[in-house]
């Protein structure tokens, strides 16, 4: 029949029930008609318009609804094979009852219902058990009480619903902490909007139904689908496309608003295998605040938040339920808070398929009954002469675990698979940058083993590997799956034993500087490395991708890319085998490919590449442009009170407020600020520049020289008082100590050179003259250039303005040889110094 | 019953089905607005309009090692904020600027200017305007920042007082000024965490007790208006929230962590300790107005510890945490006679975690405050870290969230709150009472929901003292409401409560009550710290 077979060729261009935007379809509508169709095909497409309206019409579709496996309606349904109903034995959890050897055919088994008294409606849960099919079409669970008279059948349900009542497990306790807030009662706060973007664009609608009146971002049709729609099946085989072709129908959801709250089905999304352990349904990874958001769009329809409520019905009605869930076998595949001794059934392996009364055929009353179609049945039965005559599965393991778990909804391998044609439109990169299929849809599996390390591949399955954040598909976790699937793919595709990275690569020893300038000629282009990128690159970060691909076919990859990816972007670097860049290594294509290697696996202690250090200096200089700047910071030597001050001269100084003194002048560039104004951790700025001059860490004034010691930084009683610009925007800072004032003045001088004003005023209101010293230079050495001008050790040359009208003396101390001047101030007076380096 | 909606996953002839589809989606739709209209909860949204003036995604994540704004326009995280008039209000930014963001009256967004006036400051946490200067603490003074020749832009950075501990820790952070009735400054002073061995050489110690941090740190501090810098209090994690009551009264926000079970409010006056003993490395330092203490008790519930210690104060606050918030910061004054709606004299708290702002009324007991605190508005567009109120009553919200992160997806921006003139129908204030708790409602109450005692639940806890982070809520135990007694206007309730307990949080639902038009409460839940019975 048409719906149980989709292989009529209408079923193969149409029954791709994948929603699209009404436009689109109208478009395929538009498409299809202009064809020159003969007169059968148009009477059979008015036939099949014909049929819809009499089945959505009488709404007796129920009984047509048979258990949906992803696995088997994509790639076995349209003829019976045994390989085909191996997936079924498995899916349909045949094995939870008829054991078998091969651990491959494990059965799915159902949800854990530990919790089920506080998370399913009752009223759901009777009629999911009175008929399964109808509650939840697709269902793979089996009608238990099928044959029992109405009145017989009304109180097994109520006594199992009376028993899955006392299934009280309760909900987590989210931890709402300062790096992953979640807001009290989350699932009460979601944003429905957002939810369905978030349902659309993050891989639910890879293997569900999506809203028909959602418009996913590109609402073309690809040439590709535009042929499709134009081929006949044989031609569609001819050209290779029957895999593209084969329709992706949906994972029914069903009624969520019977069967759910808001709190339950929000931890149920965020948490899927918590409840449903077969990891069928995988985990996205949602955060808590999406999990809500997506569950206000599915609950969309229902009214009011109603919890569901615990009930406590009466104790014989408790124990009677739970008297039939181990008679009815329920514990076979569910888990309940109580243990229950398993019943088993015939041996898969010594099942005799004559029997009439075999489940999925004629089944009794006390035995599971599936309402399979025919194809399924027939399946079911070659699948099950094949195991008893020991016969294996022609399909790999790791390939019928990714049938099993559905990955070629999303992935393509050994030709099978991929995100249905008409699912592929909702799947974009996040800035929406064309990187083409490869930038927005999940990756090929083809050679996945021998490609990635086992760890990493274990990692993806895992939903841990997050390498591609420009995708908006994201990998979700199918846990206890990862091991066994990545071994399997791991034995699947490796051929020959892989060669280590010394076998691959030779000797890489001190190339890894040739890697680095090899990756500024075009890796980085496309690749962060240590989230550290050009503006507006997204791709893959290729820190600890040594870790992830095998060095065989990293090597092979970079020589090549298309021959191991078809259709991809990434370039290849050595066209006929030529490197491009023949001033590197000599241009030995292979002593480059290892050096690449060696920097990428060095990556961490490595130096970024000079195009990324260039851009990420450049993001955040500060270089002054019309006007000095003045900004306070945090600086290694100044201190943790420092104030910058750069010119446009090129020339900067740096203050030290907390002690009032000049401590450190540069040339060049003048600072990063990043760490100022956007590290948490508050680093220490350093000047950028050249000829960094660091100043004698002194006062430059004090009351007593001649024989006294200049006073220490810590007691010299010098209150900084702040600043004040000028009119070209130079401060003048402010600072008090004794009875005296200081205005401290430096800006650019000659040949960039600084020049200083030093104004002090004598606050005292009797007035009178005072003597006063001041340090003009001090260092471990100092000399005289000529009067007036003395350079120390370090090379600082101070100038001190005549007007002083003093030469000063030297004089060694204990702390150093000093430059000192006395001079005469009678309310106030002014120090010119020039300082060169 | 199958829902052909829903249920016809396995159809595979999509055209006419997809008008059926909507058919019926119409009329779905259709019955589901006539049914869902009487029922439908009140929003806060009715209530408090939030408007967005300005907000921007960053391209990295808040807690990113390196952070960057986004590439293009103001990076906009507020850190302070004051009004100048209605139309205009000035911020502090956390990379160390002061803007001037006009055209705030105006309805078109697009028309709001933005005008930088000083620049170079070092993470300023607050913005006070005062005569014609600006006021802001940096990381190590509180600076006066002028324009002196007019021409619209900052040219005196002139220091008014500094003196506190500067290790170069992340984590000290320096909050405020704000104004006491007298015209004193107030400023806060976070502890470092986790020092550094270079940082610790910078400390003040207290030998006895084992502490060392950078002096004053944990401290909330008055200066002058001659500049004097005088500590006051003590005990302070981080004090991200000061302001000042209509009373003119200080106190400062809290965050939980070690030594703080949660976020609390607490009135600032000499010689209190509120919880963390590290601000106690600076006791001996000149003018610590407190004493000498000899041990802190660890791991005791809070009113044990208080009986201990007696230089430990309670907060007039605890903000239970997560249902009131995950982190306070900014505290400010309704002082709008009602243009703000129907909470005039109260205080807003910031919250930055969940984005949202809480409320407090406060009353005072035996001379000392204490009060309660109830969910007022959430859905920022980022944490919420600064407020201020213009004149016409309106709130100006300054959100950033970097180095934390909140349920806010915006990195940063300026949002605006405004009452929409609708009142809402909530509880405006508990009152302590010798036998349980006055309720008085914003509006008249439905007597039959409200006098009965099965509208209300009402349960008491408190948390633990000890140097770990955080505490659970202990000692819980739900109370009996012996009676609800409305009052002749209706819009008070008097419960009369059996086992009231001195020094618990109160934590009351009244989700039962109904206003006169059959109106839930638009929030529900009320937390009274009763540190002391009224007798």
């Amino acid at each position: 029949m048409f719906v149980a077979n989709h292989c009529s060729w209408a079923g193969l261009v149409f029954c791709d029930a994948d929603a699209m935007s009404l436009s689109v379809q109208s478009a395929i509508l538009i498409d299809i008609s202009n064809l020159h169709l003969d007169h059968n095909r148009k009477q059979h497409m008015q036939r099949t318009w014909v049929y819809w309206i009499i089945v959505l019409a009488s709404s007796t579709a129920a009984s047509a609804d048979v258990p949906f496996v992803p696995g088997f309606d994509r790639f076995y349904a349209s003829k019976p094979t045994a390989d085909g109903g191996r997936i079924l034995i498995s899916e349909l959890s045949c094995t939870a009852c008829h054991a078998a050897t091969n651990i491959t055919l494990e059965a799915k088994r159902g949800p854990s219902l530990k919790g089920a008294g506080l998370r399913l409606r009752a009223a759901w849960l009777r009629r999911f058990l009175a008929n399964p099919q109808s509650a939840k079409p697709g269902s793979t669970m089996p009608d238990m009480l099928h044959g029992m008279v109405a009145e017989k059948r009304r109180k097994t349900i109520d006594a199992l619903v009376a028993f899955l009542s006392t299934q009280q497990e309760a909900f987590p306790t989210p931890n709402s902490t300062a790096g992953n807030p979640i807001a009290f009662e989350f699932w009460r706060k979601g944003d429905g909007k957002h939810g369905r973007e978030l349902f659309h664009q993050i891989g639910c609608v890879a293997c569900h139904e999506p809203d028909a009146e959602y418009a996913p971002p590109k609402v073309q049709m690809s040439q590709l689908e535009k042929l499709l729609a134009q081929l006949a099946p044989d031609e569609l085989e001819e050209m290779g496309l029957t895999n593209a072709a084969r329709p992706v129908n949906s994972v029914p959801l069903g009624d969520l608003a019977a069967k759910y709250s808001r709190r339950s089905l929000a931890f149920f999304v965020h948490n899927p295998i918590g409840t449903r352990p077969a990891g069928r349904m995988p985990n996205l990874g949602l955060s808590h605040a999406e999990a809500a958001d997506i569950t206000e769009y599915l609950l969309r329809e229902q009214r009011a938040d109603i919890e569901v409520r615990a009930t406590k019905p009466n104790e014989g009605l408790i124990a009677e339920g739970r008297v039939l869930f181990q008679q009815l076998r329920c514990a076979n595949c569910h888990t309940v808070q109580q243990e229950f001794k398993l019943s088993s059934a015939t041996l898969l392996e010594n099942l005799k398929l004559q029997s009439e009364a075999s489940c999925f055929k004629q089944s009794q009353s006390g035995r599971p009954r599936y309402t399979l179609n025919a194809k399924q049945s027939e399946s079911l039965a070659l699948a099950i002469q094949s195991v008893v005559a020991k016969k294996r599965s022609t399909i790999s393991s790791a390939n019928f675990r990714m049938m099993q778990l559905n990955c070629f909804a999303c992935h393509e391998r050994a030709g099978l698979g991929s995100v249905g044609l008409k699912r592929r439109r909702y799947f974009e990169t996040h800035s929406g940058i064309d990187f083409g299929d490869e930038g927005r849809l999940p990756p090929p599996l083809d050679h996945v083993g021998r490609k990635l390390s086992q760890a990493w591949l274990t990692q993806a399955i895992s939903g841990k590997a997050t390498v591609r954040p420009h995708m908006q598909i994201r990998m979700p976790a199918f846990s206890a799956h990862a091991k066994p699937l990545a071994e399997d793919l791991k034995t699947d595709d490796i051929k020959q034993k892989p060669l280590s990275g010394k076998a691959v690569f030779g000797d890489v020893k001190g190339l890894a500087e040739a890697g680095r300038e090899l990756l500024d000629t075009g890796c980085i282009q496309c690749h962060p490395l240590r989230d550290e990128r050009l503006p507006g690159v997204i791709g893959i970060d290729l820190e600890g991708v040594t870790s992830r691909i095998s060095p065989q076919w990293f090597q092979e990859f970079l020589l090549n890319p298309g021959a191991l990816k078809p259709r991809t972007r990434m370039p290849t670097f050595f066209p006929n085998g030529r490197s491009s860049n023949q001033d590197i290594l000599a241009g030995d294509v292979n002593r480059q490919v290892a050096a690449i290697w060696l920097y990428l696996k060095e990556l961490k202690k490595q130096k970024l590449p000079d195009k990324i250090l260039a851009g990420k200096e450049h993001d955040f200089e500060v270089t002054p442009k019309d006007r000095p700047v003045v900004m306070r910071t945090f600086m290694k030597r100044v201190g943790l009170q420092a104030i910058a001050v750069g010119f446009t001269q090129k020339v900067h100084f740096a203050f030290d407020s907390k002690h009032a003194i000049l401590v450190q002048a540069w040339r060049g560039r003048f600072l990063d600020a990043h760490g100022t104004w956007f590290d948490r951790f508050t680093p220490l700025a350093q000047p950028l520049g050249k000829d960094v001059m660091n100043f004698p860490l002194e006062v430059p004034i004090a009351t007593q020289g001649g024989l006294a010691p200049w006073p220490l930084l810590k007691k010299s009683g010098y209150q900084f008082r702040g600043f004040r610009l000028d009119a070209s925007g130079v401060p003048t800072f402010l600072y008090r100590f004794s009875d005296f004032d200081i205005q401290d003045r430096i800006s650019p001088g000659p040949a960039q050179s600084l020049s200083r004003r030093l104004t002090i005023t004598d606050r005292r209101k009797s007035g009178g003259k005072r003597e006063l010293w001041f340090r003009a230079n001090a260092g471990k050495s100092i000399k005289a250039q000529k009067l007036f001008s003395y350079t120390n050790d370090a090379g600082l040359n101070v100038t001190v303005d005549p007007s002083i009208r003093h030469v000063g003396e030297l004089r060694a101390t204990e702390r150093a040889n000093e430059w000192l001047i006395p001079f005469t101030i009678d309310g106030k007076t002014t120090i010119g110094v020039t300082y060169k380096w | 019953m199958v829902n052909p909606i829903y249920h016809r996953w396995q159809n595979n002839d999509w055209g006419n089905l997809q008008v059926v589809r909507i058919g019926t989606r119409f009329l779905l739709c259709l019955l589901i607005c006539v049914l869902s209209k009487s029922t439908q909860a009140a929003k806060e949204s009715d209530y408090y309009r939030l408007v967005t003036i300005a907000s921007s995604k960053a391209p990295t994540v808040s807690r990113s090692k390196y952070w960057k704004p986004a590439p293009k326009g103001l990076a906009l995280e507020v850190s302070g904020i004051a009004t100048l008039d209605t139309d205009r209000v000035a911020v502090t930014i956390r990379k160390g600027e002061i803007w001037v963001i006009g055209g705030l009256s105006g309805p078109d967004a697009s028309k709001v200017t933005y005008k930088r006036f000083a620049q170079g400051l070092h993470e300023p946490l607050g913005l006070l305007k005062r005569g014609d200067s600006f006021f802001t603490v940096q990381r190590s003074e509180l600076t006066e920042v002028k324009d002196s020749d007019g021409n619209g832009v900052a040219d005196e950075y002139l220091t008014v007082a500094k003196g506190w501990g500067v290790t170069g820790n992340y984590h000290e952070y320096a909050f405020g000024p704000k104004l006491d009735r007298d015209g004193n400054f107030w400023l806060t002073l976070n502890l470092g965490l986790g020092l550094k061995p270079d940082q610790k050489k910078l400390t003040v110690t207290n030998k006895s007790l084992g502490v060392s941090q950078g002096r004053w740190r944990g401290w909330g501090m008055k200066v002058t208006r001659d500049g004097e810098l005088i500590p006051i209090c003590a005990g302070m994690r981080s004090p991200c929230g000061v302001g000042a009551n209509r009373a003119g009264d200080m106190f400062y926000t809290d965050q939980q962590g070690n030594w703080v079970g949660t976020n609390t409010l607490h009135h600032m006056r000499e010689g209190a300790f509120f919880h963390h003993p590290d601000a106690l490395a600076s006791i001996e330092q000149p003018n610590s107005p407190i004493g000498k203490i000899n041990s802190i008790p660890n791991g005791v519930p809070f009113p044990e510890a208080l009986k201990q210690l007696p230089v430990l104060k309670p907060p007039a606050v605890w903000f239970p945490y997560k249902k009131v918030g995950q982190s306070a910061t900014d505290i400010m004054l309704d002082d709008s006679g009602g243009k703000f709606g129907p909470f005039d004299g109260q205080l807003f708290i910031g919250e930055f975690t969940l984005a949202s702002i809480n409320r407090v009324f406060l009353e005072k007991v035996d001379g000392q405050y204490q009060g309660a605190c109830f969910p007022f508005r959430e859905g920022f567009a980022s944490a919420v870290l600064r407020m201020t109120q213009a004149k016409d009553g309106r709130i100006y919200v300054g959100v950033s969230n970097r180095g934390w992160s909140s349920l806010g997806t915006a990195a940063y921006g300026l949002q605006r709150l405004e009452w929409t003139g609708k009142t809402p129908f909530e509880i405006k204030e508990m009152k302590a009472r010798r036998d349980g708790f006055e309720l008085r409602f914003t509006k008249p109450v439905d007597p039959k929901t409200a006098s009965n005692v099965n509208s209300y639940q009402i349960s008491s806890h408190t948390y633990l003292y000890h140097s770990t982070y955080g505490s659970p809520e202990i000692q819980a135990k739900n109370l009996d409401i012996e009676s609800a007694a409305v009052s002749a206007d209706r819009r008070s309730v008097v419960l009369k409560i059996e086992g009231l307990r001195e020094l618990f949080v109160h934590s009351l639902s009244a989700s039962g009550v109904r206003d006169a038009n059959g109106e839930r409460l638009l929030h529900d839940k009320a937390y009274y710290t009763l540190n002391r019975i009224p007798q």
